[in-house]
């Protein structure tokens, strides 16, 4: 007998997959810093991490034997030596990856990020908002007798139909029965009770199959359905000073950030805004690339950010977020000026604000404070301030930032 | 002609099918339980190499281990999946992978019908396990280990059956044995059903703990832990592991059977015209392929050694030397090569298969030869094949194929003040393993200690 099973695939593996893996998910986390980069992750074929495997003892012989027999003898005789290094090449399918210790295991995009975020959360979520419109589903909601022939409920509709069947043809039996007994004791009117018998098994045998009302459908309803919208402002320092490790470095700040935040919520929207001396709304490309000169000033990107909010937001039902880049040079001037601004008019409008300053070798120290200094000193609440030299800094600030 | 074509149908690999099977119990005279050939993709034959051919068992990391190592391997290129997996299971399913082309796929149904034979008839499978019920019975065990999981935790389970693990090549009776019934104790009503043993032939008042080889036997019914659960664990791993004990001792025999099938059937497929030269050719090279054995190679390819050993055995009765008459004069005298094999196949398995039948021609031809540590650089060569060695050859080749050889016996010695297990050892066992299995056992020993003396020496215990 030939079975063709290629359809039947239902990866018996996975479970006992899901399970080495867990095994070994303290390894794989011990190796998140170095992944951040991984070419997999952006173009979702998942990221290999080699592993120790994991023991699997048993009782075993020392030495189980001194001597080998091995074949392909050309030219030994007894008492010939032979080195070591000629014997025991050859085939071996036995030995996978995994006998030698270490083990390369796959993991998913998914499963990559699910050991990433494992404990961080995001502050300050109450503001969950419920769209009218666009966001209602159809959802299953009971049965009703009307409806269109893909939404019949086939097992529903025979069971009345079972019920109906039972009620009118017991009680159709029953005065069969009854009739029959008559029939044998009393003999006098038995032409009219054969006929009564005969008229009673017709209509019996005439029950319909289906009628109208055994039918029965399944219904649906429309209904709102939660969701959760934010909206993120990223604002990146472009001016000289922002090397391209720089912007490298806190590309891939913001775009964790991105990810994390399109964990929590259903809808996320971005918007980029880089800044020199003067600021700009831009898209993806022109925020990443593109190269400018010039001085830093934090006033015009503030302000622009606030516009940003005015022309697309709604302060009450969205959730609103800035993440801020530079690399801390600023002027106290111009920087007295932004906190002020972002005291008054852009804070609270937030739901948290996050900023990283990228530290360079010997920064800043004959400028006096850096942006850090001086945010630190404003003490804000929902805010919060991270430094980082180099990419590795990266991924222990994210954690330090979100910690549960 | 069957078919001409490098692109099989499934009506072709029926028809194939009939024909070969008929071939196989006609020709060859094999006995054959029905077999069902499976049409699988790759990935499901990954799923398969990992669960050792078995077409489901209970959730393990071990699996997931193999798993991943296997996919590793395949998708970087180092192995290649085997061609065909067959368990011992009534009926035998014989897996091909959708990518074989049709001469693989023929190929693969003749050799499975070797395989087919010898899980039927050869006394080491016909004693020890019931292909007819094993499949249920990792259904059973699939589903209780879910349950265990559900009610008592993963982590338990999985601890539980680590420790198992770790002692289930020493927990497997080489002799039936007499079982004590315990009608006091509620036993799981899958006892009697699914049992893969033999039942008893008498019934033995005393179990004779001291000297209890069977590990997970002793710790099943002697173990001072609580949970019946437990207990009903150690026995399924036990009972997984008599089932495969056979096939650790049989592997030579059972690829020597497959392979000796396939070149016999393929060749009378041939022969009677159902393939055409071009498929004989393409078999032949995969046939080489099969049975390709490296010089100086580190160990023996059980498809060559067992199929050279068999095609040797049909020389010596077609056309026997006064060498053969010697060594040899029970085989000489037969008159029916094909019939004879068949007592070869039901009455040996790997060990006495090779010191029965490898002969002085056949070691002349492999050039086998022994060799000695002789120093960090060097083997020094102690034997060859000629008329002074070859006997001392197959005795020590016979010999690495012995169970006893590569799997230390440990013992139940005695159970002190009621708490305190103490196994033992004449082996020269490897301590530091030792001391990670001794730490597992305790397990499943409960609340005590455990002990483990090795030769005379001092007693070791667990460490992680």
């Amino acid at each position: 007998m030939i079975v063709d099973r290629r359809k039947n695939f239902k990866g018996k593996s996975s479970p006992n997959r899901r399970k080495f893996i867990e095994r070994v998910d303290k390894q794989i986390k011990g190796k998140m810093p170095d992944m951040i980069d991984s070419k997999g992750l952006s173009d979702d074929k998942g990221v290999d991490v080699v592993v120790d495997g994991i023991d699997e003892p048993s009782f075993s012989k020392s030495s189980p034997y001194d001597y080998k027999i091995i074949n392909g003898n050309d030219q030994f005789t007894r008492g010939d030596k032979i080195p070591k290094r000629l014997v025991g090449k050859g085939n071996n399918p036995g030995d996978g990856g995994f006998e030698r210790g270490k083990i390369k295991v796959r993991i998913t995009k998914e499963e990559f990020f699910d050991y990433f975020f494992d404990d961080m959360e995001l502050p300050n979520i109450e503001k969950i908002n419920m769209h009218t419109e666009d966001s209602k589903k159809y959802k299953r909601s009971g049965f009703s007798k009307d409806g269109t022939p893909n939404r019949l409920d086939v097992v529903k509709s025979f069971r009345n139909k079972m019920g109906r069947d039972l009620a009118i043809a017991k009680s159709l039996d029953k005065k069969i029965e009854h009739l029959k007994k008559k029939l044998k004791d009393d003999h006098s009117n038995s032409e009219d009770i054969k006929n009564e018998i005969e008229r009673l098994k017709k209509i019996r045998n005439s029950i319909p199959f289906m009628i109208n009302t055994d039918l029965q459908y399944t219904r649906f309803e429309k209904k709102p359905v939660p969701s959760s919208t934010c909206k993120v402002i990223f604002i990146m320092d472009v001016s000289g000073s922002m090397s391209e490790d720089d912007r490298r470095m806190a590309k891939s700040f913001f775009m964790l950030l991105y990810i994390f935040l399109n964990r929590t919520y259903n809808n996320v929207g971005v918007y980029f805004i880089r800044h020199t001396g003067e600021a700009e709304l831009v898209d993806e490309k022109e925020f990443f690339g593109g190269n400018m000169t010039g001085g830093t000033r934090i006033t015009p990107a503030m302000k622009e950010a606030n516009k940003v909010i005015q022309d697309n937001m709604n302060v009450s039902e969205d959730n609103i977020y800035i993440a801020q880049c530079t690399d801390g040079e600023v002027f106290s001037s111009d920087t007295v000026n932004a906190i002020d601004f972002m005291k008054e008019r852009l804070l609270p409008k937030l739901q948290y604000m996050w900023y990283l300053q990228i530290n360079h070798e010997n920064s800043l120290g004959e400028y006096g404070e850096t942006l850090y200094d001086y945010y630190r000193k404003q003490g804000f609440e929902n805010f919060s301030q991270q430094k980082a030299k180099n990419k590795s800094d990266i991924w222990k600030v994210f954690k330090k930032i979100f910690k549960k | 002609m069957i078919t001409e074509s490098n692109s099989w149908t499934l009506p072709v690999l029926q028809e194939a099918e009939d024909i070969i099977l008929d071939m196989a119990e006609n020709y060859l005279g094999f006995d054959l339980y029905p077999t069902q050939t499976e049409i699988i993709t790759s990935e499901q034959m990954l799923d398969l190499y990992s669960l050792t051919g078995l077409p489901l068992c209970y959730n393990h990391w071990r699996y997931g281990k193999r798993f991943v190592g296997n996919q590793q391997d395949y998708f970087g290129g180092k192995t290649g999946l085997a061609y065909e997996i067959v368990p011992n299971t009534n009926p035998v399913r014989s897996y091909h992978m959708d990518t074989n082309n049709t001469v693989i796929q023929f190929m693969v149904m003749a050799h499975v019908t070797g395989h087919n034979h010898v899980f039927k008839n050869n006394y080491m499978f016909t004693d020890w396990t019931d292909a007819d019920f094993i499949v249920d019975y990792l259904r059973f065990a699939k589903d209780y280990v879910r349950e265990c999981e559900k009610k008592y935790g993963s982590e338990k389970v999985e601890q539980v059956l680590d420790a198992c693990h770790s002692i289930e090549q020493n927990s497997v009776d080489f002799h039936p044995r007499h079982r004590k019934k315990d009608d006091d104790k509620p036993q799981p009503i899958y006892d009697e059903m699914w049992d893969t043993l033999l039942p008893p032939e008498t019934e033995d008042e005393n179990d004779n703990i001291i000297g209890e080889e069977n590990l997970l036997y002793f710790l099943e019914k002697n173990s001072l832990v609580e949970e019946g659960w437990k207990r009903e664990l150690m026995r399924i791993v036990r009972k997984l592991a008599q089932y495969f004990y056979p096939q650790m001792n049989c592997k030579t025999l059972h690829e020597g059977a497959a392979s000796y099938s396939h070149y016999h059937l393929m060749t009378k497929l041939y022969e009677d015209g159902h393939i055409n030269e071009a498929f004989y050719m393409e078999f032949l090279h995969h046939h080489s392929n099969v049975i390709y054995q490296p010089d100086y190679g580190k160990r023996m390819n059980p498809y060559k050694l067992g199929f050279e050993i068999l095609m040797d055995i049909k020389r010596m009765i077609k056309d026997p030397t006064d060498e053969d008459r010697e060594h040899f004069p029970d085989v000489v005298k037969q008159d029916n090569w094909k019939q004879y094999m068949l007592h070869i196949f039901k009455n040996y398995r790997d060990d006495s298969f090779i010191s029965q039948f490898l002969s002085p021609h056949l070691i002349r031809k492999l050039g086998l030869f022994k060799i000695e540590d002789y120093d960090e650089r060097n083997w020094q060569v102690t034997e060859i094949h000629d008329d002074k060695g070859w006997k001392e050859i197959r005795r020590d080749l016979a010999n690495t194929y012995k169970r006893s050889n590569l799997i230390p016996t440990v013992r139940v010695k005695e159970v002190q003040k009621r708490n305190t297990l103490v196994l033992q050892t004449d082996d020269n066992i490897n301590q530091k393993e030792a001391e990670k299995v001794l730490k597992q056992i305790e397990v499943l020993w409960g609340n005590g200690e455990v002990y483990l003396q090795i030769e005379d020496g001092d007693l070791i215990y667990g460490k992680i």
